[in-house]
């Protein structure tokens, strides 16, 4: 505990004097090294893991993560200046990924070093492959999937068969489970 | 030939573009007219098959049995083994026809049903109705949907691709007969085991008789090929009948977005998506495996580079590689007058050096190159040059070697060379015209400050080191424009006097001859050859070699 206060100034956002007002479900995993930062409300869902180093911003407005959702190594979720960020339900926010939309639909996946912009909207199932962008305020339908810098398609495999989007929540409950086991929690930290 | 200049080019004896010179071999100089038959002619660099003999000595190889050097066309490639690009999984080679490869399946679980799924844009088998029933042999249950899919639909796009296939195997089957039928025309032992002509030159190798490219040129020339004519021979008509199904695809590609049409690039990823207009009508083909190949000489069993097989692929560590680099003695050209360097493209550091345009030789003016040859083999080497007074081509240049027979010292290694100074290494080599020279010099104490002033003596030896001898060269450039002359041109005169490209670069051809000794137990290959093999009393094998090779000093410029 001694130690804390150390690090302190070179890293003020990570002071946990500005802890914002956290309504964490207790079945969710929040690592110890995880940033939650901003004076917003941040809510997080039924059985979601936020990763070491992953940073959760509330100081532009609220955000909230929905259940079985996964926050990665480095994503940041959240914004700044920008609004809120409502997070879905069976969302993988990949490591490196920055969301700063104003929602995303359940199913989605944000992949590795991905950026969502501003205010945008994703629709449930989408997909932003790696490294791609999707621009402030842009909407996605669902199934849409980004990919091949910049190109669009509809996902028709997901869209067409109700068994694979189950078997992608299964998938997706699964992971969690094993995370569970991995990361180690610290959800006292932010509770309360 | 687009090198920078100076470069050196070595022709490979495979293919013999020498033509035979008929009014310039009263003019070489007598002493040196050789006694082979090849060396009665000379290699024109400025001939349109130059290019394709002529290559820099680093693409070359050399096979040791044969003693010669192999190009790229003297050698053939046998594929070791195939391999994924992705996993590096290493394909045995009997699975890669019926298996193709294991593809990575993702292996989504749908009542015992396997998909193909792409990680990346989620595109999966499903898109177009294809799934599995086990996660093994992918390629086979492809094959049999893809069948089943094609023949069962009539209509006339998806018959298409197979039509294809099937005019593709029809046209195989016409150009082996062809091949069989011109291959051999009459064939006087149709009954005997030779029959066949690759059991006739197999045959032939084996007594040590002619090598295969002897025995073509002794059969009769075949009759010519002929191409397909119908349907049954392998020809496609293009067609415009079919209006109907192209109607409803122009009108599919106007509903949907230039997202949904196909690239060129998908469209000649396999011939099952040689058809495909739209994305929809795309089939999956299995990852292309990557081969590793090894290199054996044409002539003879020899293998004249073979990968590693012990190292996983990846490494490029080779088993055998012979070059031709550590064989053959290497020619390099420099210019003698240090006010005209001729820059080496290898220490050149920006772009802009390499494209600025090197100064072009003055006609009618006389230069000095210095030709340095280097020997990489461990035996000192006698080296005869030879050329023609004149090159060959429509701008003749003079050139003279001042020193045209020499010896060059053997390349030791590095210790050696570091520890023995360059006198004692000089005693090793049998004096000859110039190294008694040479040898003179370094023992008489004649420093490099000497040198400087020095100037080049006919029959002297320029410079010398471990094991390599310089000798300098004289040419005088041709003009590229003959002197205008009072009686007018006939237009026949005028069309000679058209350049052409490459034509104004002054390549000198130079014929090398090489002739070293090799101790009895040392000679590997020499029991087998038979040929060039003279034993000497003290029980060394005399060894030669010869080749063309091309030197491009530059290009010769307007002026005069």
């Amino acid at each position: 505990m001694a130690s804390r206060p150390a690090p302190a100034p070179k890293r003020p956002s990570q002071l946990p004097a500005s802890k914002p007002p956290c309504n964490i479900y207790p079945s969710a995993i929040i690592a110890d090294k995880a940033q939650i930062t901003g004076s917003h409300a941040v809510e997080i869902g039924e059985n979601a893991v936020i990763h070491p180093w992953a940073k959760i911003r509330a100081e532009g407005g609220k955000v909230v993560i929905g259940q079985n959702s996964m926050v990665y190594e480095g994503a940041t979720v959240g914004t700044v200046d920008g609004g809120d960020v409502l997070i879905g339900d069976y969302v993988n926010i990949e490591t490196g990924a920055v969301v700063e939309a104003r929602s995303v639909g359940d199913g989605t996946t944000v992949e590795v070093n991905a950026v969502v912009g501003k205010g945008a909207v994703l629709g449930k199932w989408c997909t932003v492959a790696p490294l791609e962008r999707v621009e402030a305020g842009e909407e996605l339908e669902d199934f849409t999937v980004v990919y091949g810098d910049g190109q669009r398609r509809v996902d028709k495999t997901t869209k067409e068969h109700a068994e694979v989007r189950e078997l992608k929540k299964g998938g997706q409950e699964k992971a969690v489970q094993a995370m569970r086991a991995l990361v180690p929690n610290a959800m006292a930290k932010w509770a309360g | 030939m687009a090198a920078t200049f100076p470069y050196t080019h070595y022709a490979c004896p495979c293919s013999n573009l020498t033509t035979p010179a008929s009014t310039s071999i009263s003019a070489k100089r007598t002493s040196l007219i050789p006694v082979d038959a090849p060396e009665d002619s000379t290699f024109n660099p400025h001939d349109p098959r130059a290019n394709y003999s002529l290559s820099p000595l680093d693409r070359l190889l050399f096979c040791d049995e044969c003693e010669e050097i192999r190009c790229q066309r003297c050698y053939g490639e046998e594929i070791i083994h195939w391999y994924c690009p992705t996993c590096l999984f290493e394909v045995p080679s009997s699975g890669v026809r019926s298996d193709g490869n294991r593809r990575s399946s993702s292996g989504e679980e749908v009542e015992e049903a396997y998909i193909l799924q792409c990680h990346y844009c989620d595109w999966s088998s499903l898109d177009i109705g294809v799934h599995f029933s086990k996660p093994t042999k992918i390629t086979e249950q492809l094959a049999k949907q893809r069948k089943s899919r094609t023949s069962g639909g009539s209509s006339a796009a998806e018959a298409q691709p197979l039509s294809h296939d099937e005019t593709f195997a029809n046209l195989a089957t016409f150009y082996k007969e062809q091949l069989s039928e011109s291959g051999d025309p009459q064939n006087p032992y149709s009954n005997s085991p030779y029959s066949s002509p690759n059991n006739l030159a197999r045959i032939m190798s084996l007594y040590g008789g002619l090598s295969v490219n002897a025995l073509k040129k002794t059969r009769e020339k075949p009759q010519p090929m002929r191409e397909a004519r119908g349907e049954e021979e392998g020809m496609l008509i293009c067609s415009f009948e079919d209006k109907a199904t192209d109607d409803a695809l122009l009108q599919s590609m106007q509903n949907l977005d230039w997202a949904n049409t196909t690239t060129a690039e998908q469209r000649l990823s396999a011939p099952a998506n040689k058809g495909a207009r739209l994305v929809d009508a795309l089939w999956p083909v299995a990852t292309r495996l990557r081969t590793r190949k090894c290199r054996r000489c044409h002539f003879c069993p020899q293998y004249l580079s073979y990968p590693d097989p012990k190292l996983k692929v990846g490494n490029l560590r080779y088993k055998i590689r012979a070059l031709a680099l550590n064989h053959i003695p290497r020619l390099s050209i420099r210019s003698l007058q240090t006010s005209y360097p001729l820059p080496n493209p290898a220490f050149c550091l920006h772009a802009a050096d390499l494209l600025q345009r090197q100064p072009d030789i003055q006609p009618h003016i006389t230069r000095q190159y210095i030709l340095t040859i280097r020997n990489p083999i461990l035996e000192p080497i006698r080296i005869t040059l030879a050329t023609p007074t004149t090159t060959p081509g429509r701008v003749a240049s003079r050139v003279t070697i001042l020193c045209p027979s020499f010896t060059v010292g053997p390349a030791g290694d590095v210790w050696d060379e570091a520890l023995s100074s360059s006198t004692t290494s000089m005693a090793t080599i049998p004096s000859g015209n110039g190294g008694r020279q040479a040898a003179m010099e370094s023992l008489t104490g004649r420093g490099a400050d000497e040198s400087l002033d020095r100037q080049p003596e006919a029959g002297k030896v320029w410079e010398r080191t471990k094991n390599s001898t310089s000798v300098v060269l004289e040419i005088v450039p041709g003009a590229l424009k003959s002197l205008p002359g009072i009686v007018p041109k006939s237009e026949k005169e005028l069309e000679e006097d058209e350049m052409e490209e490459g034509d104004d670069v002054l390549e000198v051809p130079i014929y090398v001859r090489a002739e070293w000794e090799v101790s009895e137990e040392h000679d590997d290959a020499g029991d087998r050859k038979g040929g060039k093999r003279i034993v000497e009393a003290d029980g060394n094998v005399k060894k030669e070699m010869a080749f063309w090779c091309v030197l491009g000093v530059g290009r010769i410029g307007e002026g005069g």
